[in-house]
């Protein structure tokens, strides 16, 4: 069974005085359990949208999508956050945390949510932070003083402590020089290979499609290709 | 963790959290030093009421109070004087009260006559401490009046002046007594109209033998007035008990009036407070929009987001609170002990009978009302934009820059 099963993605901005804008224009797509997806196009494909689709947080005009077996338009709003919470693992591109957490915290905070008790929380955020190669001095520095490519390793270790199936990775590299966005890349694809964790990603970055197993193109709001290298 | 985010979200703009501190510190200080200085008018106003015009309870024959005959006395004065005896402790004093006129050789005046035992009646009023010239009754044949009659008459101490009262048989009696003191209490009625003899020369002027028309009970303190008269009034029947309250309706619209005041002056600091809050908020939220947009898209519920910026008002609210009272307090607390002299605005004080220095105080329930009222406002004002945070969309917030 997919992981991801899109169905005829219809996606349409309508703003007042403008040409309506199709983001996404009928897309289908089924995404199996463990690919390491990009998916790529050039700016204003409709990638943000179709990630932002899948992971419960936008609503397509037309079309639906399931993720891991649930009809995503039968959710209300309510029980949406609850399955972002329990399946998914996001990141973004920059600013992810939160400003007055540290870092530990911030991994915690899911988990928390989530009502995992505490002691087992701080194991959980200890092994996976450190499992991201964040030291120990760093776990509890506040975002603002930790680098870049740190702040993102903690924003996977807060996406991947709970084990999700899916995590959808936007543009996660963009703000990082190439050295830093490997090693982070590399945490990611170790975290697809070794617990099988389904990632799929919005990129412009070749670092990223150099590791994908699957590389779908978008161009207008449409798949114009969809390869496994 | 939501607790510790809103705590330390507070930290992170420190100027505009201490701008709002200090609002809810100045309001909650206004609000207890309005309500210091009105405790302590309410307090000067009951307070000297009870020494100089009405008792804490007064005990009289039904219907004396408003149609004070010769006629209405207490039938069983020796009893009821027997039994208030046996209540250790309680200040009394027995009183013939008699309508009547005054007169000098120059004028003639109304007179409240105020038959009374001299060291009974300083037990329950302070007209004796007021004596300006001359002193409170030694003996009989003596009289004292008040500084507005012995203007009014043209006395002077020492001289004599004429009572005149309808007594029981009808019989006009009259008397001639001497001047031994004037007093002045600050209350115009009371200046102006009474005069205090023995209560042997008021019983007789009356034609009683041991006919009391009342008996006057003072408390230290005021709030037990009406219970004791409820109690007496079990225990005197055919009397009519009647607590300060009753006596001076006057008072207790004042009293009233006061506390109105004060609750609408209340009302505009929280108001003020509160749209404080609320602008000061939603600059917060707009700040942190793609923040609030993140904790949204990891799945954490609306809920969560309201609780965070609840909680930081709440905690700001406290802090503002904290500040108010310590100073509130630092302010109050010295002038509750050595008093403050407004002798400047003594002069229209004195009229509703508030002598020149004055006490303000707080109680730990108007300090209390006070915190309460300010954290529910504040709780309340944090309501719009903790509510507008939680409704962001989140696709919105995330991309907002
Ligand atoms: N909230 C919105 N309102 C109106 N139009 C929007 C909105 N969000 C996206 N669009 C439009 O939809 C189209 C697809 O946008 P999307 O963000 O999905 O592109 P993208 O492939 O992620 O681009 P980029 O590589 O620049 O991130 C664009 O034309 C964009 O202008
Ligand atoms: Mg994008």
């Amino acid at each position: 069974m997919p992981i991801v099963l899109a169905n005829q993605l219809t996606k349409i901005y309508r703003e007042k005085d403008a040409v309506p804008v199709h983001a996404l224009d009928s897309v289908s797509l089924e995404i199996e359990p463990g690919e390491f997806t990009a998916l790529v196009g050039p700016s204003g494909s409709g990638k943000t949208t179709l990630l932002n689709i899948i992971g419960g947080l936008d609503t397509p005009t037309e079309g639906s999508v399931e993720v891991d077996g649930k009809n995503l338009g039968t959710l209300n709003k309510r029980e949406l956050a609850a399955f972002r919470l329990h399946h998914l693992g996001f990141v973004f591109q920059a600013y992810n945390l939160v400003p007055v957490l540290t870092a530990e915290e911030n991994v915690a905070f899911t988990l928390l949510l989530r009502g995992v008790d505490k002691q087992k929380r701080q194991n959980m955020v200890r092994d996976e932070l450190e499992a991201l190669g964040i030291e120990k001095e760093l776990h509890r520095r506040r975002p603002h003083k930790l680098s870049g490519g740190q702040q993102q390793r903690v924003a996977v270790a807060r996406a991947t402590v709970g084990e999700p199936k899916l995590i959808l990775a936007d543009e996660p590299t963009a703000n990082l020089d190439s050295t830093t966005g490997k090693r982070l890349l590399d945490k990611m694809k170790s975290m697809n290979e070794q617990k099988g964790i389904t990632f799929i990603f919005s990129t412009h970055d070749p670092l990223v499609m150099e590791r994908a197993n699957r590389i779908v193109h978008l161009r207008d709001g449409k798949i114009i290709e969809d390869k496994r290298p | 963790m939501i607790l510790t985010i809103a705590w330390r979200n507070i930290w992170r703009n420190k100027r505009r959290s201490f701008v709002l501190i200090i609002t809810i510190a100045i309001g909650s200080f206004a609000i207890l030093g309005t309500q210091a200085f009105v405790n302590a008018f309410e307090r000067q106003m009951v307070n000297g009421s009870l020494d100089f015009q009405t008792a804490s309870v007064e005990i009289a024959a039904p219907g004396f109070r408003t149609q004070p005959s010769i006629d209405s006395f207490i039938e069983q004065g020796d009893a009821l004087e027997s039994e208030l005896k046996a209540k250790i402790g309680l200040k009394w004093s027995p009183r013939v009260l008699l309508q009547g006129m005054a007169s000098s050789p120059e004028s003639a005046t109304a007179a409240q006559i105020y038959g009374v035992v001299p060291e009974r009646e300083r037990s329950v009023s302070l007209i004796a401490d007021k004596i300006i010239e001359g002193t409170f009754l030694t003996q009989e044949g003596q009289v004292v009046i008040g500084v507005d009659m012995a203007d009014h008459l043209d006395l002077r101490l020492g001289e004599k002046m004429v009572l005149m009262v309808s007594g029981l048989s009808k019989d006009i009696n009259a008397n001639a007594f001497r001047i031994i003191g004037i007093f002045q209490s600050g209350y115009q009625d009371v200046d102006k109209m009474r005069v205090y003899v023995s209560r042997h020369d008021a019983a007789r002027l009356a034609e009683y033998d041991q006919q009391l028309n009342m008996v006057a009970i003072k408390l230290d303190d005021p709030a037990q007035a009406e219970p004791l008269a409820n109690q007496l009034a079990l225990s005197t029947p055919g009397c009519e008990v009647l607590h300060w309250r009753q006596l001076n309706p006057f008072l207790v619209v004042s009293l009233e009036s006061f506390k109105y005041n004060v609750w609408i002056f209340g009302g505009i600091m929280l108001t003020a407070i509160a749209f404080s809050i609320i602008n000061i908020f939603l600059m917060v939220i707009f700040e942190r929009v793609r923040e609030i947009g993140i904790t949204l898209a990891l799945g954490a519920p609306p809920r969560v987001i309201r609780a965070m910026l609840i909680w930081e008002t709440l905690f700001v609210g406290l802090l503002g609170c904290f500040v108010g009272s310590v100073t509130a307090f630092a302010f109050i607390h010295p002038l509750t002990t050595g008093g403050l002299d407004l002798s400047i605005v003594s002069e229209g004080l004195g009229r509703f009978g508030i002598s020149p220095i004055i006490h303000p105080f707080v109680t730990t329930s108007d300090q209390v009302l006070a915190v309460l009222m300010t954290l529910g406002m504040s709780v309340l004002a944090s309501l719009y934009p903790a509510i507008k945070a939680s409704r962001f969309q989140v696709v919105d917030a995330i991309h907002f820059q």
